[in-house]
């Protein structure tokens, strides 16, 4: 029964991810509050490694989440039904476009899908900052300090493996 | 006997071309660093340059393809890549191709934190990479908002979903229909925007 909701969930998060792996993440982080599958905490650190690991982080996040709640069989699972719909989706966008130059009817959505993507990884974020306690008042100046300093060196165009092993660092070094 | 030969050769062939898009997109996947986009020179150089699949001109087609289309960009630029080279087979064998290095890699990283995630050094080190992760998360909705919240219309599509999503704990599901929905009927409207 898990596999079959872990199947279901990941499929319906791979369909509605439009605009690349991190419009998957506010999906995947409703999902997994759903189900309590895993604690936001436990989410906040999926991400922080699938983001350190080359390759897609949804993908790496989904491998992630189905390998700690269900092993191997669960990680298989949820990649599959992740990439799935891009299989499918891609296969009939190549023929409606082999036929009709151009489909208006795609671009037309999308371009009212992706201000609602934009406000749901905004969203994500911000309630990703109030389970970490990043946006109370008790917390430290210091993870007010790494936040932005990732903010900028993403900015700067610093990987984001950079980044997370440096903050990795800052953290070792202020709270070790 | 002829007949016979050339199509176990052409069979051959099939499979040492689905096995070269295996090869090519296992070859490209580790470069993924920081996003799908990142990935676009090093498809240029291997498929366009070294393995002569694919014409220089239809390389904005690959990008087009793979961000209408839900789902990862670096997966969905294989998949385009590989369906066109070889239909669904080669599909298949770019997107697997993709996958393996960050499947191994990621299921080495699992291990490894599951293992040490309650020694002190490795939680002071995550006491200081959520906040980063804040900040990636922030990052990437600047990012596509850049592109996406163009004019006023977007401007009061996001300002409507950043609020419904606030007060009310609406689906995202139900958010992303609804902007496609409405994008779709404000071109209808107004079709000189398109």
């Amino acid at each position: 029964m898990l596999l079959f909701y872990l199947f279901i969930e990941f499929f319906k998060i791979g369909l509605f991810g439009f605009g690349g792996g991190y419009a998957m993440i506010p999906l995947m982080e409703q999902a997994v509050r759903k189900h309590e599958w895993i604690s936001p905490q436990q989410f906040t650190d999926i991400i922080a490694i699938a983001g350190s690991a080359p390759g897609p982080i949804a993908t790496n996040s989904a491998m992630f989440i189905g390998y700690q709640t269900a092993g191997v069989g669960g990680a298989v699972i949820a990649a599959v039904s992740n990439l799935l719909p891009s299989l499918f989706v891609i296969l009939l966008l190549t023929k409606l476009l082999a036929r009709h130059a151009q489909t208006p009817l795609l671009s037309r959505s999308l371009y009212g899908v992706h201000p609602v993507i934009t406000a749901l990884i905004l969203y994500a974020g911000i309630r990703m900052g109030i389970q970490n306690d990043l946006f109370t008042t008790s917390v430290d100046t210091f993870q007010y300090a790494i936040m932005l300093l990732a903010v900028i060196l993403l900015y700067k165009k610093v990987s984001p493996l950079l980044v997370i092993s440096l903050s990795g660092i800052l953290g070792i070094l202020i709270y070790g | 006997m002829l007949l016979q030969a050339k199509e176990t050769d052409g069979a051959d062939n099939y499979i040492s071309v689905l096995f070269g898009l295996f090869l090519t997109f296992m070859r490209i996947s580790p470069l993924a660093f920081g996003g799908g986009i990142a990935l676009i020179p090093h498809i240029e150089r291997e498929i366009v340059n070294k393995k002569k699949w694919f014409a220089t001109e239809d390389v904005p087609n690959v990008l087009a393809v793979a961000q209408s289309a839900p789902g990862s960009i670096a997966i969905n630029s294989a998949i385009y890549i590989g369906y066109m080279v070889r239909g669904i087979g080669g599909a298949v064998a770019a997107m697997i191709g993709m996958l393996i290095p960050s499947a191994l890699i990621i299921l080495g990283l699992t291990y490894l934190f599951l293992a040490y995630q309650d020694l002190s050094f490795v939680q002071s080190a995550f006491q200081g990479i959520r906040p980063a992760i804040v900040g990636l998360i922030l990052f990437a909705a600047f990012k596509i908002g850049k592109g996406a919240i163009k004019d006023r219309f977007t401007v009061l599509l996001f300002i409507i979903a950043t609020s419904l999503l606030f007060s009310l704990s609406i689906s995202p599901v139900f958010l992303i229909i609804g902007g496609a929905l409405t994008g779709w009927l404000s071109h209808t409207w107004h079709p000189k925007r398109s």
